[in-house]
């Protein structure tokens, strides 16, 4: 049973606390611009929003990249890069339509979300709870449904949502 | 079910790879016209500068990938199609039969039409045999002239730099990379490749490629009086579909094999994917094939093969995209980026940072984008386009806040955040 990332919005402060763990995860330093999930505010910051890969199903970032740099972590569910195999086209960022995975160019790689291999560190250091863990099967499909048919994937495609 | 695959590139492998997931029981031939496992042809600069070997550039890490699919992996090549027995002739093998054929054979270099182009110190960099030989070939100093500074060209010229050539680029255009931005962008890159060590000459013709003396040195002649020294000289002049075994035959051809939004050929059992492929580009709406993109090709392959399988699914997304470094500098070109008549545009030059921006609109859609100096976020740019996005009023905010696409992006996706 895959588990996603759930990002409840209304309770997120924008304190950054995932980007630093996130970066430190990636680089080994806390930068949040080397962060594979992003805060952004809107309406002069009443408003808050992390964001991340979605995990989805027939990952662009994966079909596309001509080494087989990334793939499938079969427990759980995420798509992930192998450093040693990426050697740095960037066709995955301009094939990615959802802008989840950027080029790293300290390392000349293309880094994106892995979910920490099961223990993501985001949801580790979150204080309110606003990036929590779960069960995949206990998101709300409507929602899913939504956000897939605005970005013109299939429902199953989006492996985690937003409430 | 007797599938047969000619070209094992991406749109070839994608597309067994997708048969085998429709189709356990099926039969599947992938024919390969080179030695070796399927590779990576947009890799082979990173096999040139070492930053891989040549197991670095397979499609698919794994050894027994294709044996584990139960993927026949055949090498040989098509000769020719008997369209009335549903055959393939093979150069070397027996002839195959079908019962879906998908044509993937990609595209071959364009030929220099020059005296002294047919001379062994003349190669392109296209295969892996190309690249063995060119590496062969280098040495720290080497002097190469690279003919063709097309996004292809462009990007080996990195490569050239990269393991201590010098290069000169001669391009017949007026410009670089002509067919991937307009002349503002297209300045910056040159401008930063100059600065690189390169030398380019633009409006050049070469007339003619003389040896010095019989397998050594060349001088390279340009219509224009110039002789430039070279001790090798590199091709890329642009690629044509291969597909010379269906002429002939009654496929409609148009510069490729003619598909129609299912990707299927005029012919009902046959398919085309990838390079060799042309349809209606979703902006300009002519019949094109959009060369050399990775991500087309694959979609193309995986849409082929859901069509093959009896899924009724539609290829709805030929735009061009593509995506450059040289010397550390990053563009990106996607859809319409020259614009669509009666559609606006914004843009942003910043020279000195050799930075670049621009939108193309049609009404309140995003068609086509090109970026210079940055590497985030651009796959957003890719989303809007592909999925026709209506932006609203969100389209005057894009153009006054361009560099705000993300947060644009996201008020776009979950109106909700919104209060």
């Amino acid at each position: 049973m895959h588990k996603a990332l759930l990002i409840k919005p209304v309770h997120c402060t924008a304190c950054q606390q995932c980007e630093m763990a996130c970066s430190y995860m990636k680089v080994g330093a806390f930068n949040p611009s080397k962060s594979a999930i992003k805060i952004f505010t809107f309406d002069g910051g009443g408003v808050k929003v992390p964001y991340t890969c979605t995990q989805c199903n027939e990952a662009w970032c994966m079909m596309v990249c001509p080494v087989g740099a990334i793939t499938l972590n079969t427990e759980t569910g995420a798509k992930v890069v192998t450093e040693a195999r990426c050697v740095g086209c960037k066709v995955c960022t301009i094939a990615c339509p959802f802008g989840t995975i950027n080029y790293n160019s300290d390392k000349g790689v293309v880094t994106k979300c892995d979910l920490c291999n099961g223990t993501p560190a985001c949801v580790e250091v979150c204080p309110t709870n606003a990036l929590t863990y779960v069960d995949a099967d206990n998101l709300n499909s409507d929602r899913m449904q939504t956000h897939a048919e605005k970005s013109h994937t299939s429902a199953g495609e989006v492996a985690h949502k937003t409430l | 079910m007797s599938y047969v695959i000619i070209g094992a590139g991406p749109a070839g492998v994608t597309a067994a790879e997708t048969l085998r997931k429709q189709s356990p029981d099926a039969k599947i031939m992938l024919v390969c016209d080179h030695p070796g496992l399927p590779y990576s042809r947009m890799a082979i600069p990173y096999l040139l500068t070492e930053k891989v070997d040549e197991q670095g550039i397979t499609l698919r890490p794994d050894e027994s990938h294709f044996d584990q699919l139960n993927i026949t992996l055949l090498h040989d090549s098509a000769a020719a199609l008997d369209l009335g027995s549903k055959t393939v002739l093979l150069n070397r093998g027996e002839p195959i039969q079908y019962q879906k054929l998908l044509i993937a054979s990609g595209a071959k270099p364009r030929q220099l039409p020059t005296p002294g182009n047919s001379l062994p110190q003349v190669q392109n960099c296209w295969t892996l045999e190309d690249a063995r030989l060119l590496i062969a070939h280098l040495k720290d100093g080497s002097q190469v002239v690279l003919i063709g500074a097309g996004f292809i060209g462009t990007i080996i010229l990195e490569a050239l730099i990269e393991k201590g050539a010098k290069v000169t680029v001669i391009e017949q255009g007026e410009r670089i990379v002509p067919r991937m931005v307009g002349p503002e962008p297209s300045a910056l890159i040159r401008n930063w490749c100059e600065q690189n060590g390169v030398v380019f000459y633009t409006s050049s013709v070469v007339e003619e490629i003389t040896e010095v003396e019989e397998g050594g040195s060349l001088l390279v002649h340009l219509r224009e009086g110039e002789v430039i020294p070279a001790e090798r000289v590199v091709v890329a002049t642009g690629a044509e579909p291969n597909c010379s075994f269906v002429e002939g035959s009654a496929i409609q051809m148009e510069g490729g094999i003619v598909v129609d939004s299912h990707l299927r050929s005029s012919n009902p059992d046959i398919y085309a994917a990838g390079d060799v492929a042309v349809a209606p580009d979703s902006f300009s709406h002519q019949l094109v094939s959009h060369h050399a993109i990775q991500p087309l090709a694959v979609e193309q392959g995986r849409i082929a093969a859901l069509n093959m399988s009896g899924k009724e699914v539609e290829y709805s997304s030929h735009f061009a995209m593509n995506i450059l470094d040289t010397f550390g500098l990053i563009t990106a070109s996607f859809g319409a980026w020259e614009g669509v008549e009666g559609g606006d545009s914004v843009e942003i030059m910043d020279s000195t940072h050799h930075r670049y921006l621009c939108y193309q609109f049609d009404g309140d859609r995003l068609v086509g984008a090109t970026t210079v100096g940055r590497s985030h976020d651009l796959g957003i740019i890719k989303g809007l386009i592909q999925s026709k996005a209506s932006l609203g009023r969100l389209k005057e905010k894009l153009k006054e806040q361009p560099e705000r696409l993300k947060e644009i992006y996201l008020e776009w996706s979950k109106p909700g955040f919104r209060i």
